[in-house]
């Protein structure tokens, strides 16, 4: 059972500071993505290089980028290298559905889908979803 | 110059599939290389239109590796793309296609923007060809081939703007300029537009812009730093 969350920049320190002020009711602890990985950015890294290492700390994702997901280019025949490396590294990914969410809006979309996240976080990887604001969406990898 | 050189040489035999993914659709290209979306679209899949009341066919000026109408760009699309813009402010579209038809079919070489350096000089694509006891020869393209001696010819390198990984392959491109430390960078963010040191997505720097946040609680709120973060508003602006 996954009870880590690496939240990446984007989404931002102020939804991972609200999930850790109630880490004593649901039992997980997040992580932000400036602190865990503060070199992580610079050349020769990229995003196969942390999801892999997150998923070996076994820690699931929050993600502004629904991107590295590659849905898009799936319906397109291709298989990304980012998507490759979430399958080839049993990952847990929950990406918000759009990238021009408010703050508000990307907590709400985690409050309100806590329970089907928590119920992935259970489950062996790879598990992915998009979060919208009414909608969760798991992706079949 | 000298890596530009070496890259172009390597460049064809290897071409990273990763940059060859679809990433980016036509709309976003056009913003990310400043040219309108009609003209992006044009040079990656061609333009039907009347000439003399008879249809004809302009044929695309760079192979687009997506599909038309959804994720129609790669990341070498967008360089590619972003040379054909740059050559474009100087030479006429007609000498340039007649350059790109030239290199690819006499010198086999199927994507002569990433693979050529052409320097633009009165309104025609020339590219170093063979150096020779009389100095380096430059190839005119845009006219059959014609040979000249290279004279001092300094176009804007904007491949200045390139980084590359240690088997040289392009992998982030500071497209303002090196000046603004915003990037995009093909490993990084699906190849959206971030932040350069930090790697924050521009639109969530916008999106808590227009949300009211002060620069400091952005930089506070996603670890940008405080120059990505007026750089990322500025552009949006």
């Amino acid at each position: 059972m996954i009870r880590d969350l690496y939240v990446e920049n984007s989404v931002g320190r102020a939804v991972t500071e609200t999930i850790n002020r109630f880490t004593h009711n649901h039992g997980v602890t997040a992580h932000f993505q400036h602190d865990v990985h503060p070199e992580m950015q610079r050349p020769q890294q990229g995003d196969e290089w942390w999801i892999a290492d997150i998923a070996g700390r076994g820690m699931g994702i929050l993600t502004q980028d629904a991107a590295i997901l590659g849905i898009r280019q799936e319906a397109q025949g291709v298989i990304t290298a980012e998507r490759r490396a979430v399958i080839d590294n049993s990952a847990h990914v929950f990406a918000l559905g759009d990238a021009k969410y408010t703050v508000w809006q990307k907590l709400r979309c985690v409050t309100t889908h806590w329970d089907r996240i928590d119920a992935l976080l259970g489950q062996p990887g790879p598990r992915a979803a998009i979060l919208l604001l009414s909608t969760f969406r798991v992706e079949h990898l | 110059m000298g890596r530009l050189v070496g890259y172009a040489d390597a460049m064809d035999k290897r071409i990273e599939q990763r940059a060859l993914t679809p990433r980016y659709t036509i709309s976003e290209a056009a913003v990310l290389i400043g040219r309108r979306a009609e003209a992006v679209s044009r040079w990656s899949f061609g333009h039907e239109r009347l000439y003399k009341g008879e249809p004809r066919r302009d044929e695309p000026l760079i192979p687009a590796d997506g599909e038309r109408g959804g994720l129609a760009l790669s990341f070498l699309n967008l360089l590619e793309l972003r040379t054909l813009s740059i050559y474009r402010g100087d030479a006429a579209l007609q000498a340039i296609r007649r350059a790109l038809e030239y290199v690819g079919k006499e010198l086999k070489e199927q994507r002569p923007l990433m693979t050529r350096q052409f320097h633009v000089y009165g309104g025609e694509l020339l590219t170093r060809f063979a150096e020779t006891d009389d100095g380096v020869m430059l190839l005119n393209a845009s006219r059959g081939g014609q040979l000249t001696a290279e004279k001092l010819i300094e176009s804007a390198l904007w491949t200045k703007d390139i980084d590359y990984d240690e088997d040289e392959h392009a992998r982030r491109w500071w497209f303002k300029t090196r000046a603004v430390p915003l990037v995009v960078d093909n490993r990084v963010a699906g190849g959206h537009p971030i932040t350069a040191e930090t790697g924050v997505r521009l639109d969530a720097i916008t999106a808590r812009n227009r949300e009211g946040y002060s620069n400091d609680e952005i930089e506070r709120d996603t670890g940008a730093r405080e120059a990505e973060v007026v750089a990322a508003i500025l552009l949006a602006a």
